[in-house]
């Protein structure tokens, strides 16, 4: 199954979209931020990829620079989805902006929230 | 002359059948070789020689006297040498006809056939009937080879017999013998005798020479084809079958013919390069003036003295003339006079400067827009010129060629666009119409007339003038003082309520009257002499609230129905600023009021502490925002204060924060401490189904004990409080989750007990990320940025803060700003 084409859509985003296939599902690795003007896109572009039901979407944010209410209302929303779905969202914050920004919000631990990218299948 | 009668004889008997005309021919033919007259007079003189020695010898036989004898013999010579001398004369007399006679039915044959190729092989024919029995005509064609054109003999069948041999061997340029020798060298080849030996050397090969002993070749002349130095070919008379030998003087005639052909043909030639090319000159100019002509473009041709000589019909619409030739008639300087000639930048174009005047000076210049505008009827029009030189062999040129394309529609189309896309980015970049009518004005006055005003009706119903504007009001101190003093739009246009676009193209005194406000203005604007004029009303919501007046004056211009209809769209869009200015006074006006709803008018004094407390909304303002901070007295227990963020923009997210503010406010008046006040907003927050809005509050309690002030607050997922003091500033607290997501977040109590000079700074993230992301504050920058806070009031605080988040960003803040300063005097015991 391919993964969706990741070059579409992402120009009129400010913010980047990186794809790639696990086996237990997909990694999507964002950069750049993630606020009112990017939130929607990417939230219905995850949408789009949960679609295909994987087990587990690990959202990659170490690359992103600026996490506003809306962006974080995205990454709330999306562990609400999975959560419904029975499957796990991973996020992972790197050591910047996001991790600071989830721990201030009171999500690192409410979150599946890791610093690094997990090695395939761990 | 050794022909016999006899071949002449058979030759006449075998040409019974001829017509009386071919008798005749054959006769001079036969005279022409010198054969009849002369055998003629022979016999005569070998008669009279016959006579005479009989005559002598009987007398002498018959012993008569020598002398008698002797007068007898002188006598008898005398006769014969008269008769020889007027035989000679005669047959000289015959040829030299012959010869006339000759050239000049070489002449009318060769002028008589309508092309050279056919006349060479009529001459081919007259030659074998007249002068050999064989002809061959050979040309010389421009490539070098030689072509065979002509091969006559009387007889047609042998004729033919010609043609196979001429056909199947083409004559070889290179061959040192015959034809080829004489048209290389120019010169006459004269064979009395074909020898076996110039068969050979003339032939191709085996065949070719068997072919040519066929013809029984007996003597033979080559002739050049020389015209004007040049050779053009060769003709061969040959003998055959007659057995004739040529001689010098026919010779003399072969060649007299050859050249008289040899003029005709080059002539022939010439005539027929001259039609050829005539006739290419003639179509290539018909085709030229067909399609000059026909081409939409105006196209003219002006000798070096700049006279017009030539002009097509597209020439003569654009100078205004039914057909061209009136143009070419017309004094060229008194039909530029009746034009403005004007540059794209509205500047006067001088003649001189016309592509076609720099081409006839030797420039090669380049293409031109220019705008044409009659003085007499005031119309404009557009035009590109494009020039070139047609030049003589020294380069100097002869003739200019203009080509001038009338671009009015296409241009004034883009114009109209430039101006519109124009009047758009202006009418952009401002809501303010006090700012953008004025440039809108100064716009329409350049691209429609030369003067526009904006007038706008003030609520009480007056007129005020927003936009006014000269095309050049430098140079009008008349414009000036008007523009001052008078708007242009009649006060009773103004006063209609929903106004019609008005366009007067030919303004008269009786218009300005109406339009004048007193008779000082009256005269003002006559003045001013204007010639058009068109008002179009500014149409908000069903209602004129203003009008556009364009008036065209010095430049002559008359506005036409297509300026109208360019008014009206400006006007459309003006209109549109107008009420977009008055939907965003309003929006703002009522974001602003929600905003300020749910923040605290006024802080209330807190006893011994001094608070302050900033808000900037990101942005125009025109949202409301999720950011709220309060203040409020618990009774006994001391002062409450809180500041959240809702997530989102806008009326949603203000009710949220409404929601958030008056519920922490009830909350707080059971009296409980701040997490479980924060438990009760995320409670509240979570039974608010209808949108899934996340808050981040921070919530605090200001008691005062015997030890001093205290504060205990908690983070609902909200940055925490900066704790400042003299010895450095830090963040303080727990953090917790934020609320409206999780039915359990994690709320914890903390707590602080602030000494004299202290100061809490609670704030939002708008703070920390003003500048974000490539500025994002740490709590510990924030802190240091402020500093100390002793000597500072809590207003000092705050304002740093401020500064300092401001100073991060380029531009607007990222987001909405909100900071409360609680500050414990610096003097504790004198509070």
């Amino acid at each position: 199954m391919p993964a969706p084409a990741d070059s579409v859509n992402v120009a009129a985003m400010s913010v980047g979209w990186e794809t790639s296939e696990r086996d237990d599902g997909y990694v999507v690795e964002l950069t750049g931020e993630l606020d009112i003007s990017s939130a929607a896109s990417v939230e219905s572009r995850l949408m789009e990829l949960e679609k295909r039901k994987p087990a587990r979407l690990i959202l990659d944010l170490t690359r992103v620079s600026f996490i506003d209410s809306t962006g974080l209302s995205m990454i709330i929303n999306a562990d609400g989805r999975a959560r419904k779905r029975g499957s796990r969202l991973t996020i992972v914050s790197g050591e910047g902006v996001p991790r600071r920004i989830l721990r201030t919000v009171g999500l690192e631990d409410r979150l599946d929230v890791i610093g690094e990218l997990p090695a395939a299948g761990s | 002359m050794p022909t016999g009668s006899d071949s002449g004889c058979r030759r006449f008997e075998g040409r019974r059948r001829h017509s009386a005309q071919k008798l005749q021919e054959e006769i001079i033919r036969q005279a022409g070789r010198g054969s009849v007259g002369t055998r003629n007079e022979v016999r005569l003189v070998a008669g009279l020689a016959a006579l005479l020695l009989v005559t002598v010898g009987l007398d002498i036989a018959m012993g008569g006297s020598v002398v008698l004898v002797l007068i007898q013999i002188a006598v008898v010579i005398a006769v014969a040498v008269a008769i020889v001398w007027l035989a000679v004369g005669r047959r000289k007399l015959e040829r030299e006809r012959f010869r006339s006679q000759m050239i000049a039915e070489v002449g009318t044959v060769m002028s008589g056939a309508l092309d050279y190729e056919l006349a060479l092989t009529e001459l081919a024919r007259l030659i074998s009937r007249r002068l050999a029995d064989w002809c061959f005509i050979f040309i010389l064609e421009e490539d070098r080879s030689i072509r065979q054109l002509a091969a006559a003999h009387v007889d047609m069948e042998r004729q033919s017999q010609a043609w196979e041999l001429l056909y199947r061997y083409p004559l070889d340029p290179d061959r040192p013998e015959g034809p080829a020798k004489v048209i290389r060298t120019g010169r006459s080849d004269f064979q009395p005798q074909v020898t076996e030996d110039l068969l050979r050397a003339i032939s191709a090969n085996d065949e070719n020479l068997e072919l040519l002993r066929a013809l029984k070749l007996r003597s033979s002349m080559v002739a050049p084809l020389v015209a004007r130095g040049r050779t053009l070919g060769a003709i061969v008379f040959a003998s055959a079958e007659s057995g004739q030998v040529f001689t010098r003087r026919d010779l003399e005639l072969a060649e007299e013919v050859t050249a008289r052909a040899a003029i005709t043909l080059d002539n022939a030639r010439l005539y027929a390069r001259l039609r050829g090319t005539e006739r290419e000159l003639r179509t290539s100019r018909d085709q030229l003036q067909a399609i000059v002509d026909g081409v939409a473009d105006a196209v003219t041709a002006q000798d070096p003295s700049g006279k017009l000589v030539y002009a097509n019909d597209a020439a003569a619409a654009l100078l205004g003339f039914e057909r061209a030739d009136q143009l070419l008639a017309a004094d060229l300087a008194e039909v530029m006079g009746r034009y403005d000639l004007i540059d794209p930048d509205g500047r006067h174009f001088p003649l001189e400067n016309l592509p076609g005047r720099q081409a006839l000076s030797g420039e090669d210049p380049d293409p031109v827009l220019i705008r044409y505008r009659n003085r007499a009827t005031g119309t404009e029009s557009w035009s590109l010129i494009k020039a070139t030189a047609i030049r003589d062999e020294s380069g100097t040129p002869v003739l200019a060629i203009n080509v001038v394309e009338d671009v009015t529609v296409q241009h004034l189309r883009e114009l109209r666009q430039r101006f519109l896309a124009e009047v758009g980015r202006v009418l952009g970049s401002s809501l303010d119409v006090d700012e953008t009518f004025p440039q809108v004005a100064e716009l329409a006055a350049r691209q429609l007339g030369d003067w526009c005003s904006i007038e706008l009706l003030e609520p009480d119903g007056s007129p005020r003038t927003v936009g006014t504007a000269h095309v050049d009001p430098e140079d009008s101190p008349l414009a000036q003082e008007l523009l001052r003093r008078y708007p242009l739009t009649s006060a009773s246009y103004l006063r209609r309520p929903l106004g019609a676009a008005e366009l007067v193209q030919k303004v008269n005194d009786a218009d300005l009257a109406a339009v004048a406000r007193d008779p000082e203005h009256h005269a003002l604007l006559r003045q001013l002499r204007p010639r058009s004029s068109m008002t179009v009303p500014l149409i908000v919501r069903g209602k004129t609230l203003g009008a556009i007046t364009v008036l065209t004056a010095e430049s002559g211009r008359r506005l036409t129905e297509d300026d109208l209809a360019l008014g009206e769209e400006l006007a459309a869009r003006c209109a549109l600023a107008l009420d977009n200015a008055r939907l965003y006074r309003e929006r703002s006006r009522i974001a602003r009021t929600l905003q300020e709803s749910l923040l605290p008018p006024l802080l209330p004094e807190l006893p011994g502490l001094d608070v302050a407390a900033r808000f900037r909304a990101a942005g125009e303002g025109i949202e409301v925002g999720g950011d709220f901070y309060d203040l409020f007295e618990l009774g006994d227990a001391g002062w409450a204060v809180a500041i959240g963020d809702v997530c989102g923009k806008g009326t949603r997210a203000a009710a949220v924060t409404a929601l958030a503010r008056y519920t922490v406010r009830a909350a707080s008046m059971r009296h409980e401490g701040p997490s479980q006040i924060l438990g009760l907003l995320n409670e509240a927050l979570l039974r608010q189904q209808s949108d899934r809005r996340f808050c981040t509050v921070l919530y605090g309690q200001l008691s005062t004990n015997g030890a001093g002030p205290e504060f205990r607050f908690a983070s609902g997922g909200h940055p925490l409080p900066l704790l400042l003091r003299a010895s450095g500033g830090a963040e303080v607290g727990i953090p917790g989750t934020l609320l409206g997501i999780v039915s359990d977040p994690e709320l914890t109590d903390s707590r602080v007990a602030l000494d004299a000079g202290d100061a809490v700074v609670l704030y939002t993230d708008g703070v920390t990320d003003a500048g974000a992301p490539s500025r994002i504050w740490t709590a510990q920058e924030l802190a240091a940025a402020v500093g100390s806070p002793y000597g500072l009031s809590a207003a000092d605080v705050a304002d740093r803060m401020m500064t300092a988040a401001l100073e991060t960003t380029s531009g607007e803040p990222r987001d909405d700003i909100a900071i409360v300063v609680v500050k414990v005097p610096d003097d504790l015991a004198a509070a």
